[in-house]
């Protein structure tokens, strides 16, 4: 009895063969890239999406790695949508690597952006924002890049890179930047990225290989508006502050013409908020190490005071670092994109709730200290300099 | 009907299957929406809160221990007004054994398989929970027993995976709005985890040996699940913040998102909802069951086993009436479902537990203990 | 559409179900569990017959969020 009444169920599986919606792979477009951009009746979309018989020809194909499909709509959902009338395949965004924010549309603000991409389920989060500085994102992703035949993986691998080993980016992917916009004491940045046209490529022969893409800096926000760019320097500083370093460079000078270079191996920052009768401020605490990548000249690194020489020397040049992107950040900017306020949220809870909404006037005279403190590490594989005399100091 | 026999440690594996499987993947945008960067503080209290509950029902299983909720309302409260009391109950039973196919299809349907119909997947979840009925409690259990062992190891591979994402940051300042929000909140997941295991009351009883050692297995099953759900409220806010955790239908799916460990262990999320998956399963399957159950007793059906499929039938029909939309789903699960599994699973049993003492100690009445089944 | 499917499925699963297990219902003599599948095959399908005709089902949710109505208040304090 209990066999026969299991016929029922069994006859019921019959309609639920699975695979309902299944996409085979060569009936996919695979995003990798996506620029935004304002226009006057909504939004330019941009996508960047592989070529895969280009891909898999490996070399001497004619055709180019990633094909551009340009759309307009009055918002993101529905110009996405109208590439189906120009692809004859589905569209798949979960492997969207990239986003690209026109400039004009970030100085408008991203919020509504950042709610399509939350909300909708084939968008992942683990991708990062960029923003085009001087351009559109159109524009960036039209240019081809040397060594990665698409565009949108060179876009996020020297991206990574650039974070990990010059410290002028980061990479922000969509939980971080939500996460900024929302709390009162933090604003977010992002990073910024230019087309460059150097001399030393003009002797390629097509105009459009002579254009390089490049991050340079990174764009300030207030709430979830740009308002306002870093230098290089300045967001180096800014990751000295946060705490988030890579393996940068730094080069200090001795007596104004021995040249020490140092690669910083891991810097740690800590903000240490304390209230004074109801005045906060802030104290930053900077743990650096670093090894000795090359000495141009002649100081002796091994003699213990000349260690100390440039240990002060570089806890300067940080010290230097960080004082010009917060004075920017504070007097130019007006934005707390270090997250002092958050410190001040974490540390002071009770005088947090009376700053929080005169917090961007409250932030300008915000005093902020710095304690930083330098370890040289190793020294690299010589130890003294190599064309340094005995006797000579 | 209690010939059916489980040993104690299926038990664990039930009860750890019903107190996760309403709680782990949804209900923390909930807590964290009410006790901010505190949820996981909330969520440790509400396990605590919970051990009083759980003791009013191990002592009223302890009492009538062949006998389920159906069985001991009507023993209490007379024939009539036990009838009504248990009726009401077993509607809620039957309430949750249709919600669940539809979060099943609401979930598969805006994460997964957006294209594919409701029905299909509510008909495939419905046909599951018929069949490991139609199997028996045995099964139902033995079941449990492997998918708790798959569900936590993985929800362990999760959490340690995810943990790189996690940044202290994001729980402090501790207790910053004092503890009434925790308190609040703890309230609200209480009605999600605590109050779920009810359900276990028509099981728990009646188809065991040893209802002592049941008891324990009970309340390591509550602790099993509601760790689960703890951790993962827990990491949810430590990763992602409690502003996204609060905004996010899905936290914890969006939580193993973020999951990159290397280039091997990253888009991984699938698992979370295997988990989900598999507790959810053993929660709507035994509170399924226990309507079937306490159905048949109050029609006096000699073999619970007939209505099953018809019952499936309308099951499939109602969890797509049940929520026209998620908007009513979100509003009726905070302002209805919260008071509505306060009253059946705290008042009701607390309830009984007074009338019992008034019965025992003002009227003096010889009942409970070892009495036949009625 | 869909609905529409779903109750033709189910009007075709009742009648399988209903050939099977009448007959032996009625030859053991258990005339409740006859009485209770009868019925409950009916709701069933009369639930599915409805759906599909776009008629509006009583929602069990609407009579449970109609009782609970008066504490409506509390629920919203707790959430504040």
């Amino acid at each position: 009895m209990k066999a026969k009444a299991i016929i029922p169920v069994l006859l019921m599986m019959l309609f639920c063969t699975g695979c309902w919606s299944s996409r085979e792979i060569n009936t996919l477009a695979i995003t990798i890239c996506l620029g935004i951009d304002k226009t006057d009746e909504g939004y330019l979309i941009t996508k960047q999406v592989l070529n895969p018989t280009a891909l898999a020809m490996q070399k001497g194909s004619d055709e180019d790695p990633v094909v551009l499909f340009v759309q307009k709509g009055e918002n993101l959902f529905s110009a996405l949508r109208k590439i189906a009338t120009e692809s004859s395949r589905k569209m798949y965004n979960s492997h969207v690597r990239v986003v690209v924010l026109g400039e004009n549309l970030a100085r408008e603000g991203i919020k509504d952006i950042l709610d399509f991409f939350m909300r909708e389920h084939e968008f992942r989060t683990d991708f990062y924002y960029v923003i085009a500085k001087g351009t559109t994102a159109n524009e960036v992703l039209g240019i081809l890049t040397p060594l990665e035949s698409v565009p949108g993986v060179k876009l996020y691998l020297s991206l990574e890179n650039s974070e990990r080993y010059w410290g002028i980016t980061s990479a922000i992917n969509s939980i971080f930047l939500v996460q900024s916009i929302l709390a009162d004491g933090i604003n977010p940045v992002l990073p910024g990225i230019e087309i460059i046209s150097k001399a030393g490529y003009s002797e390629m022969e097509n105009s459009n290989d002579a254009k390089r893409l490049q991050y340079t800096g990174m764009g300030v926000f207030q709430e979830d508006k740009l308002i306002g760019w870093l230098s290089e320097d300045e967001a180096k500083g800014y990751h000295y502050i946060i705490g988030d370093v890579g393996n940068y460079v730094e080069q200090v000078y001795y007596n104004g013409k021995d040249q020490i270079v140092c690669e910083v191996r891991d810097s740690q920052s800590k903000m240490i908020a304390s209230c004074k009768d109801d005045k906060p401020s802030v104290c930053v605490k900077i743990k650096t190490s670093l090894n000795i990548a090359a000495v141009e000249g002649v100081l002796d690194i091994t003699k213990q005071e000349n260690r100390k020489i440039l240990k002060e020397l570089l806890e300067k040049r940080i010290k230097l670092l960080c004082e010009k992107v917060q004075k920017k950040a504070q007097q130019e900017l007006h934005s707390d994109i270090f997250g002092f306020g958050e410190a001040i949220h974490r540390r002071e809870p009770k005088l947090w709730k009376k700053l929080k909404d005169s917090w961007d006037t409250e932030y300008v005279k915000l005093p902020v200290h710095y304690d930083i403190t330098v370890e040289i590490k190793q020294a690299g594989q010589i130890s003294k300099p190599m064309f340094l005399k005995e006797g000579e100091d | 009907m209690s010939e059916t026999k489980i040993t104690s440690r299926q038990i664990i594996s039930l009860t750890a299957g019903v107190t996760t499987g309403g709680s782990v993947l949804v209900i923390g945008a909930l807590i964290a929406s009410v006790a901010k960067q505190d949820a996981w503080i909330g969520s440790l209290l509400t396990i605590l809160f919970g051990i009083p509950v759980i003791w009013i029902y191990l002592f009223l299983g302890r009492r009538f221990p062949r006998m389920n909720l159906v069985g001991m309302s009507r023993e209490l409260l007379g024939k009539w007004f036990g009838t009504i009391v248990a009726g009401s109950f077993l509607f809620l039973l039957l309430q949750m054994s249709y919600h669940i196919p539809w979060y099943m299809g609401d979930f598969m349907t805006s994460r997964i398989i957006p294209e594919t119909p409701h029905y299909v997947i509510k008909a495939l979840y419905i046909a599951a929970m018929s069949i490991a009925i139609l199997y028996g409690l045995e099964a139902l259990a033995r079941a449990s027993e492997i998918f708790i062992m798959i569900a936590s190891v993985l929800f362990v591979f999760v959490m340690v995976m995810v943990a790189p994402n996690a940044k202290i940051e994001n729980l402090q300042p501790v207790l910053e709005n004092g503890l009434i929000p925790v308190l609040k909140s703890s309230a609200i997941l209480s009605c999600f985890l605590s109050f779920m295991t009810i359900s276990m009351l028509m099981i728990y009883p009646a188809h065991l040996d040893d209802s002592k050692e049941g008891g324990k297995s009970f309340l390591k099953g509550y602790f099993l699940g509601g760790g689960i759900t703890c951790i993962s409220i827990l990491m949810s806010v430590l990763a992602l913040g409690w502003a996204i955790t609060a905004n996010s239908r899905f936290p914890v799916f969006r939580l193993a998102n973020l999951i990159n460990v290397g280039i091997v262990f990253s888009r991984i999320e699938i698992i979370v909802f295997v988990i989900w998956v598999l507790t959810q399963f053993i929660l709507s399957t035994v509170f399924f069951y226990g309507f079937i159950i306490g159905f048949s007793q109050l029609l006096k059906l000699k073999d619970h086993k007939r209505i099953v499929l018809p019952l499936a039938l309308i099951l499939l029909t109602m969890s797509e009436v049940v929520f026209p939309d998620v908007a009513y789903q979100e509003h009726w699960i905070v302002y209805t479902w919260v008071p509505y599994i306060f009253t059946h699973g705290f008042v009701l049993p607390v309830f009984l537990l007074v009338v019992y003492w008034v019965k025992k100690r003002v009227l003096k009445m010889d009942i409970g203990d070892n009495q036949g089944q009625k | 559409m869909q609905d529409i499917a779903v109750a033709l499925f189910v009007a075709v699963f009742s009648i399988i179900l209903c050939l099977i297990e009448i007959p032996d219902l009625s030859k053991k003599k258990m005339h409740r569990e006859l009485g209770a599948f009868v019925v409950l095959v009916g709701l069933g399908i009369l639930l599915a017959l409805l759906k599909s005709l776009g008629w509006n089902i009583p929602n069990p949710s609407d009579l449970i969020a109609w009782t609970y109505s008066p504490v409506e208040g509390i629920i919203k304090s707790l959430l504040e």
